[in-house]
């Protein structure tokens, strides 16, 4: 169960590689954290990923097979997880694809980024909020990003996927309202981590996220349980308001 | 008739809003409805609600059954009342305030009573509940004559203090809810003339002060408590206002008000604290008020007349204002030999910027109480604290371990956050408790929110 000042005792990472995933259980680790569950691709890094959370001190890490494309294995998988005990928070961070030039003129890759980014995640997704409805009480963390909120020229296609999954993790929230599950979006700017494409050079003050400052905002945002829609960082949702509303012959010479 | 074995899916919390989760609620209103409810009951177990006052997560049950005791289980809120003996039979489904206001009707009341009037019975049993009379009178379990309570499977059985289940009697007061559904209690009463209390207030400068004040007035009251200014720094830490009372007479109350001396003046609906958006109650503005507060405060003031209702239930006093942050209850006691803490904890709150509107210090004295019952000779504090406040978890959990060493405890009734370690630490009697909870529900039928989190 969360505790009354956010704990939790239970972890699922879907997408457990991720070094956004991982950030979270990082900062949402204390001496309740008893389990937590990375499911992901079966790789290396996901071995280093449990080690790693081993390394937080925590006793059970429980390391299945998830991939966001595979939807046919969704149920089961979540099934087994929570039939082992109540998860408290759920993080989905399955987007892939941010970044990847090569994904607008192959439509294979397209369709990779949009079957993962989107109806992978619509379908677990839909098995998560079964079964946390059913245990009552809960966070799900779904991580989106402002390239859905409007499309850009560089980056349509991820773009495209996003804005497809923000409007399920929206929707999804507002379906799961006095369920005693609380569906929180995370609407995050270019990451700045390991496996991102963002080029490097100067930072954009304001428009880059360290995972370790998106695994802060999701900590408050549990804690204070005010917001169901967090933008990472916090300066964004400024920013994006305005974005939002500039005439398209602006929008498209902005350097994006 | 029977009632819906599916019940309402609703979203229920505590008090202080911190944890929220969602349970179907039933509304039975007879025993065979409350015995049918708990057979039907789903592999995620049924719990009781009360007037869901406490700021703990006792009274939801995430995705389980949750009744909430209705008709002839709460009406009416005193049953009868025997003269010869001053024991009145309470329904366990409904609240203290309905309960005051029928007993004052008649000419009685009840001694233990708590910050909040709209608890109800069973809750009250369920927390063991206490006042500011315990130093004299102890909790409610050292008042009540007996409970009739349903276990898990569906079986009634009356419990005495002293008799063949005096085990499961014990353990009932301060078990949350998970030994079994009170359907009813008889509790000693006092004869009163009037719902009035002849009031005494003393503004005191000091943690010490106050200390040896409430020391004094728990000798010669009946009632003490005191609310101590958590916005005071430096030499003026924990001052406070004691106020002590004794029922007042109805020769004592103006002539005006003597045709209606024994209502229940209740002049507080059951309400929130007003909401106020975070940088009105920053910092400052909540010193200012604490200093306007303390200011304000008679340095000596004798004989006011108080209604009842207002001296006892300071929650319910319009609640008072707080930020947008949800309220964490934090409510510890620590033996004389440990007062110490109750400093080095306000302390500790000044280091994290945390103003406490609503804290409370009693005095608590030396009786009988169950293995799960709170109060233990010595000083109890309970404050309102910012659950958001970042740190708040970490200080806390430091706290909690000076607490158990010390031998203190934390109020179960107050509690979303501790740790289940630290529960047998300062519960000794913890596995005498699970015994009776295995008598009484085999099979773990009566499960909580809290019974989860604390693997009770």
């Amino acid at each position: 169960m969360i505790d009354g000042v956010g704990n939790v005792e239970s972890i699922l990472v879907l997408g457990g590689t991720s070094e956004i995933g991982l950030a979270i259980v990082d900062r949402m680790v204390s001496r309740r954290l008893s389990r937590v569950v990375l499911a992901g691709p079966e790789c290396e890094g996901l071995g280093a990923a449990a080690a790693r959370v081993r390394g937080f001190g925590v006793g059970q890490v429980e390391t299945p097979r998830f991939a966001a494309t595979e939807t046919w294995s969704h149920a089961r998988l979540v099934d087994q997880i929570f039939d082992a005990g109540d998860v408290d928070l759920v993080v989905l961070a399955a987007d892939v694809g941010d970044g990847l030039r090569d994904s607008q003129t192959n439509p294979a890759v397209a369709i990779e980024i949009a079957s993962a980014n989107y109806t992978g995640s619509v379908s677990i997704g839909l098995q998560v909020a079964r079964r946390m409805q059913e245990q009552g009480h809960g966070f799900f963390v779904i991580l989106s990003s402002v390239a859905g909120e409007r499309p850009r020229q560089s980056d349509f296609i991820f773009g495209s996927s996003m804005a497809g999954l923000d409007a399920f993790a929206v929707g999804l929230g507002e379906s799961l309202r006095k369920s005693g599950v609380r569906v929180i979006v995370c609407r995050i700017a270019q990451v700045s981590n390991r496996d991102s494409t963002v080029p490097t050079g100067p930072r954009k003050s304001g428009t880059v996220a360290d995972p370790p400052a998106i695994g802060d905002s999701v900590a408050a945002a549990i804690r204070s349980r005010r917001s169901d829609i967090i933008y990472v960082p916090a300066s964004l949702r400024t920013v994006m308001s305005g974005l939002r509303h500039l005439p398209r012959p602006v929008f498209r010479r902005l350097p994006l | 008739m029977s009632v819906s074995t599916q019940g309402v899916a609703t979203e229920l919390s505590g008090w202080g809003r911190t944890v929220g989760s969602m349970a179907y609620l039933h509304r039975p209103a007879s025993r065979e409805q409350v015995a049918e409810c708990i057979s039907a009951a789903g592999p995620r177990g049924l719990g009781v609600r009360g007037g869901g006052r406490s700021c703990a997560d006792a009274a939801q049950n995430a995705g389980g059954s949750t009744l909430i005791l209705t008709g002839p289980l709460r009406t009416p809120a005193v049953v009868s009342v025997d003269w010869q003996h001053r024991i009145a039979r309470l329904a366990g489904g409904a609240t203290m305030a309905e309960v005051s206001r029928e007993l004052l009707a008649q000419g009685w009341f009840l001694p233990i009573a708590g910050r909040t009037a709209h608890l109800s019975v069973g809750g009250a049993v369920a927390c063991d509940l206490h006042g500011p009379s315990h130093y004299s009178l102890g909790s409610l379990a050292a008042s009540t004559v007996s409970i009739e309570l349903m276990d898990a499977e569906g079986n009634i059985t009356t419990a005495t203090p002293d008799g063949q289940d005096a085990s499961t009697f014990w353990a009932t007061f301060g078990a949350m809810g998970l030994t079994g559904i009170v359907l009813a209690i008889e509790v000693r009463v006092t004869a009163v003339s009037s719902a009035w209390l002849l009031a005494d207030t003393t503004r005191c400068a000091s943690l010490a002060d106050v200390l040896e004040t409430l020391a004094i007035t728990s000798a010669s009251y009946p009632y003490s408590s005191a609310r101590l200014d958590t916005a005071a720094t430096g030499r003026r830490r924990g001052r406070g206002v004691v106020s002590s009372a004794r029922h007042a007479g109805v020769m004592s109350i103006p002539e005006t008000r003597r045709p209606s001396a024994l209502e229940f003046e209740f002049a507080h609906p059951a309400r929130r604290p007003l909401r106020l958006p975070n940088p009105l109650v920053a910092k400052w503005t909540s010193r200012l008020a604490h200093h306007a507060w303390f200011a304000s405060a008679p340095a000596a003031r004798q004989g006011e007349l108080q209604p009842a209702g207002a001296f006892f239930h300071c929650a319910d006093s319009g609640g008072g204002w707080q930020g947008q942050d949800e309220l964490l209850q934090y409510q510890f006691v620590v033996p004389d030999r440990s007062v110490d803490l109750i400093d080095e904890f306000l302390l500790a709150m000044q280091s994290l910027d945390v103003v406490s509107a609503n804290a409370t210090l009693l005095r608590f004295g030396d009786h009988q109480s169950g293995p799960l019952s709170f109060p233990l000779a010595g000083w109890s504090l309970a404050l309102d604290l910012p659950a958001s406040r970042y740190g708040l978890g970490k200080l806390l959990d430091d706290f909690d371990e000076k607490l158990a060493s010390a031998g203190g405890r934390v109020f179960l009734a107050s509690d979303t956050r501790l740790r289940r370690e630290l529960l047998a630490a300062m519960y000794p009697d913890l596995p005498a408790w699970r015994a009776v909870r295995q008598t009484q529900d085999p099979n773990g039928r009566f499960t909580s929110d809290m019974s989860r989190r604390l693997g009770l």
